[in-house]
């Protein structure tokens, strides 16, 4: 979307409108999934004023992980790439709601001093703090470069994990309070 | 996907990291296409103007309709007063930043709602952040629209770096439409001359500025702005909207002269 996007000549705040469906596509397939189990997607628009009564009636609850920035979306300080993605909704979520924790889950086993898919011998990074994972400069995260931003300023949710889920039983793990992929935490 | 399919920026953003600096700044080649590059955007000051009542938008109202046929504009509405007790019962509720965020979106979405039916005769619609799609169409049948300037963040509102107020407010949102739609001008409504070194209201030293980077603004490091200061940031960032102007509204005249492109009140710009 993003490469069509950009060829087509669109700003940042199109993209970031238009990536909102693809996060509505795939939070659909994964409601039509769990749907035998109560779970669904909730429509964006009523999503937050009606989560916490979801929460209650069913097991759980799927929701868009891009927030509704859209047209509003900040200019990023390098490219077109809209800087607040998944990642950025499910923690600014998160954070507002108070909650216990944020798992993300990803297709690596967590952070890594390079990216594992390119360099298969770099060294794992269990924890570690924004301002060290700032000074390390590493050319790429497993995650939006904006959470760290995000983790600056937060009040409640002062850290969050990344595990892999290409190893399913750590989710439960990590639901459990278990550390089971990398902790990037707020100073 | 084939990889026939992708161009080489495709494979790039399919294979790479979108965090890596390398794979972003390819996505930065070539400028954005300017959407509206014919639009004005305009916002009304909630505190500093609509909250006046008819004295200050009465007459800004008719010079919009002065200008309708000549300039297409985008008209966005400040909060104010109400917005700011809003807030302030909010956070002694002990709310948090997103939900606060809903409530001034309210308060500006009701401005909104009030200039749209002293401009309703005219056939000037209000729209929310969802029809944004079809304010093509009513600015070129009607010439302007109405918009609430909060942005529409709601819950996912970024935190402030001090406090709990939102950061992202009227001046922003409005400025963000402004910049995606790469308008020929982001003109800002409010009742002073432009900016000036202190709060003229409070401080009766303080001195008038004409024409100031964002950097030598920031250098200043001045304690009250005329504008919120996410906007100067975001400035910095701009593909198109890399200026902003600040206008008093109260002296009519004043926006038909931003509209013309004079140079009236005060022009922020980034390097």
């Amino acid at each position: 979307m993003f490469a069509i996007g950009i060829d087509l000549g669109m700003p940042a705040g199109v993209l970031a409108e238009l990536a909102q469906a693809d996060a509505l596509g795939n939070a659909h397939m994964l409601g039509t999934l769990l749907a035998p189990y109560g779970v669904v997607a909730i429509p964006p628009a009523i999503f937050g004023h009606l989560l916490p009564l979801f929460i209650r009636t069913a097991p759980g609850v799927i929701f868009t992980g891009v927030p509704p920035y859209a047209l509003w979306e900040h200019p990023p300080a390098l490219g077109r790439i809209p800087p607040h993605g998944s990642d950025a909704g499910s923690f600014l979520l998160a954070e507002c709601f108070g909650s216990q924790d944020l798992t993300l889950v990803k297709d690596v086993d967590g952070l890594y001093e390079q990216d594992p898919k390119h360099h298969p011998t770099a060294d794992f990074i269990p924890m570690i703090s924004v301002t060290e994972l700032r000074k390390r400069e590493l050319e790429t995260l497993p995650f939006e470069r904006v959470l760290l931003d995000l983790l600056d300023h937060t009040r409640l949710l002062k850290r969050f994990q990344i595990i892999n889920g290409r190893k399913p039983e750590r989710i439960m793990r990590a639901l459990e309070g278990e550390h089971v992929g990398t902790i990037v935490h707020a100073d | 996907m084939t990889p026939e399919l992708l161009s080489a920026l495709g494979q790039e953003l399919v294979e790479g990291s979108l965090s890596d600096a390398r794979v972003l700044a390819q996505t930065g080649l070539e400028p954005p296409l300017p959407i509206l590059p014919q639009a004005n955007v305009i916002k009304i000051g909630g505190q500093s103007f609509i909250d006046r009542g008819r004295a200050a938008v009465f007459p800004l109202m008719e010079e919009i309709v002065e200008n309708l046929g000549r300039h297409q504009m985008i008209i966005g509405s400040g909060g104010g007063s109400r917005a700011r007790h809003a807030y302030s019962v909010g956070l002694d509720l002990g709310l948090p930043t997103g939900v606060l965020s809903v409530l001034g979106t309210f308060v500006s979405m009701q401005n909104a709602r009030m200039l749209n039916y002293l401009l309703a005769k005219y056939g000037i619609p209000f729209i929310e952040p969802a029809q944004f799609a079809q304010l093509p169409l009513y600015l070129a049948e009607r010439g302007a629209v109405i918009f609430f300037g909060m942005p529409p963040y709601s819950f996912w509102h970024e935190n402030p770096s001090l406090g709990r107020i939102p950061p992202h407010r009227t001046d922003t949102g409005a400025y963000l439409v402004s910049e995606v739609f790469g308008a020929r001008s982001m003109i800002f409504v409010k009742d002073e001359e432009g900016l000036y070194t202190a709060d003229p209201k409070k401080d009766r030293h303080a001195k008038f500025i004409k024409t100031i980077s964002v950097a030598e603004l920031q250098a200043l490091d001045l304690q009250d702005v005329v504008v919120e200061r996410p906007v100067l940031e975001m400035m910095q960032h701009a593909k198109h909207r890399r200026s902003i102007r600040v206008i008093n509204g109260l002296i009519k005249g004043n926006l038909t002269r931003a509209l013309e492109g004079e140079d009236v009140g005060t022009l922020i710009y980034a390097d």
